[in-house]
């Protein structure tokens, strides 16, 4: 029955070749779609990864060190440093949202203020220095700017003296590093204002202070994205159930059509379930197919993406496997026919 | 050698709300390896019988043995397994699988009976050269003719080696000459101990027979030639599939005339209907019901053409036309 199935593959190899393209499309979709969710954790790990602390540092009553209007002034810096050990490591981080204007172009931006050389700030960049200084700024490649060239961010003008491969957060929004000091001048008019202390090492903070950890800051980046992620797992969930009703449909079909063959086997003797497994069997094959082709369309189709999508391996591993629980699920649809089948049916003219 | 004994077989199941008998109360005993024909128009009941006799299809009521098997005894498994083993069908359309090959269309039974598939390829050639198409093995049904096709079907058949070998007209979709072929081969298999039954209208097929069973509805001798009829509102005169003896003139009241449970005609004082079965000994072809309470005069066909006339059945006969 399974070179039956084999066969009757390649007989309507044009359908299935059909299917399998509209199948694989449905499962690229699927896979970008989780890729551009990856994407959004993997710029946060990305950026703490750079950030090179264990603790962020800020108030004890707001609910993360990156929440919009949580800041900190000189005392507040000043009470912190005091109550850290020799052996750690401190800088403030001053982090808030602006626009940028680059070549008449308006574009969001994340504006991060450090100070040169502490953590936060780059050790490599892909061209120009690591190096803070006055008026000048580092930036990711998807601004598509070089070293030398000049934007606005917020009405002031900046050159670019470093560009790194990536540096986002909050869905692909590009980060730009700055001094300290022309964050400040820049969002706050000059007023000594940080957003969090980045610390190393085992710490204690003092009364009324907080040191948020990793996972904290990860969900506290993350939570602005929530409704946007929900809503791409839903899509992934319509995406999966469009594929599964594709290969079915096809498989339906076909068991239509061949209803007077299952009559035949039925009535050469061949049982109903090893007839119902090379049904499964072809669905399986399909979803399969369809599910290593995707796999090379999302691998293409990934980098023309207009969003950052950072397609994992796991998914990539996942995605046959699940395409056989989708195979074996379409099956089930065209074995519930084969069942019904009549053997009698064999008998009769054409 | 598998003797087929059939025993007060009945078939039957509702259409349209009515009961259709296509076989009712059937006997018969196929003996042992040899040729036999059964003979009969188109709806008489063959292709049942021989569906009920390949395990295809359970019959109301009697029994069917092959051999020391009960055949109607058998559960679904039995039955499967009796397909497999024990018998071959050869069908009408040939009913080869297109996307297989002549070869891999006769590997189907041999795997499903669990054969290697070199054991089962090598029976295929085998088989293939008995009916004589050891080169167009690598062919699909698509490429072969009529009756090459039915020799590959025989074949597939045979690849079990089943001790009864069934064929439904095996010859209705074929030239004379792709004929020829085919009823040498099947008329061999009873040299090889293979009891052949062998389903037809073809009365060509009757000298290649051990023996003929006639199927076609007789009817029966010594019948009265005009009998009276009262039937109350409801009853029914006949229904669809039974054997017609006699066409009716409506007296008195009003005879409904159903196929498949749609109304096909009525039938009022003075009219005659129910010709059509004894004429040309067929089985019914509609459902008579009285939808009052009615009085009949039911006639053979000798006594209704005594009656009224060889012209007067003529034109009855082609009133529709």
């Amino acid at each position: 029955m399974l070179l039956a199935a084999l066969r009757d593959l390649q007989w309507r190899r044009r359908r299935f070749v059909i299917t399998v393209l509209g199948t694989a499309l449905v499962f690229a979709m699927s896979l970008l779609m989780s890729g551009l969710s990856n994407a959004f954790t993997v710029e946060i790990e990305q950026t703490l990864d750079d950030q090179r602390a264990s603790a962020w540092i800020s108030r004890d009553n707001v609910a993360g060190a990156f929440s919009p209007g949580s800041f900190l002034g000189p005392d507040d810096v000043a009470a912190i440093e005091a109550a850290l050990a020799p052996e750690n490591q401190a800088s403030p981080l001053l982090f808030a949202a602006a626009t940028a204007r680059i070549d008449g172009a308006v574009r969001n931006v994340n504006v991060m203020g450090l100070n040169s050389g502490g953590l936060g700030t780059f050790t490599h960049v892909s061209s120009g220095v690591t190096e803070l200084s006055t008026g000048s700024v580092i930036v990711p490649k998807s601004l598509d700017l070089d070293v030398g060239d000049a934007f606005d961010i917020s009405g002031t003008s900046f050159t670019v003296s470093g560009v790194v491969d990536n540096a986002s957060l909050i869905a692909g929004t590009p980060t730009v590093l700055m001094p300290l000091a022309d964050a400040q001048q820049l969002l706050f008019a000059g007023q000594p204002r940080v957003s969090m202390m980045l610390a190393t090492g085992d710490l204690e903070v003092p009364g009324g202070y907080r040191a948020f950890t990793r996972a904290e800051v990860e969900a506290d980046l993350i939570r602005p994205l929530k409704n946007p992620i929900a809503s791409i797992d839903f899509i992934k969930v319509l995406l999966w159930m469009v594929a599964a009703l594709i290969v079915a449909s096809v498989v339906y079909l076909t068991v239509l059509e061949r209803t007077r063959d299952i009559a035949v086997f039925k009535a050469t003797g061949s049982s109903t379930w090893s007839i119902g497994l090379g049904i499964c069997l072809q669905a399986v094959i399909l979803a399969v197919l369809a599910s290593i082709l995707g796999i090379i369309l999302a691998t293409l189709l990934a980098p023309r993406f207009p969003m950052e999508v950072a397609v994992s391996t796991r998914s990539m591993i996942l995605l046959p496997v699940l395409a056989v629980g989708v195979g074996v699920l379409a099956g089930l649809i065209g074995v519930r026919r084969t069942v019904r089948v009549e053997p009698a049916t064999a008998f009769g003219g054409p | 050698m598998s003797e087929v004994v059939i025993d007060n077989l009945v078939v039957e199941y509702r259409r349209g709300g009515y009961p259709i008998r296509p076989l009712d109360g059937f006997n018969a005993r196929v003996p042992a390896g040899q040729l036999t024909v059964l003979l009969g128009p188109s709806g008489c009941g063959k292709t049942t019988l021989l569906s009920c006799l390949s395990g295809i299809q359970r019959p109301t009521s009697g029994e069917i043995t092959v051999g020391d098997t009960v055949v109607t005894a058998l559960d679904a498994h039995g039955m499967t397994a009796y397909r497999r083993a024990t018998v071959g069908v050869v069908f009408q359309a040939f009913n080869l699988i297109p996307s297989l090959t002549a070869q891999e269309n006769i590997m189907v039974p041999l795997r499903s009976a669990g054969k290697r598939g070199s054991e089962a390829r090598a029976r295929a050639n085998e088989l293939l050269e008995m009916v004589g198409l050891g080169e167009r093995g690598n062919h699909r049904p698509g490429s072969l003719s009529g009756g090459q096709m039915q020799r590959v079907a025989i074949a597939r058949a045979l690849a079990l080696d089943p001790p009864l070998i069934v064929a439904d007209e095996p010859t209705a979709n074929l030239d004379h000459v792709q004929v020829e072929v085919v009823l040498r081969i099947l008329r061999s298999l009873t040299k090889r101990g293979s009891t052949v039954l062998i389903s037809t209208h073809d009365q060509r097929l009757l000298p290649l027979a051990d023996q003929v069973i006639d199927m076609a509805p007789h009817q029966p001798s010594g019948l009265t030639p005009i009998v009276k009829v009262e039937l109350a509102a409801g009853e029914q005169l006949f229904s669809e599939g039974d054997v017609g003896d006699r066409l009716y003139r409506v007296e008195s009241g009003q005879i409904a005339l159903t196929r498949d449970g749609a109304a096909v005609a009525t039938a009022s004082p003075g009219e005659v209907f129910g010709e059509m079965a004894p004429v040309f000994s067929l089985t019914r072809s509609a459902t008579a019901v009285a939808t009052e309470a009615t009085s009949l005069t039911g006639y053979t066909v000798d006594a209704f053409r005594g009656e009224f006339g060889g012209d007067a059945l003529r034109q009855l006969v082609g009133r529709w036309g």
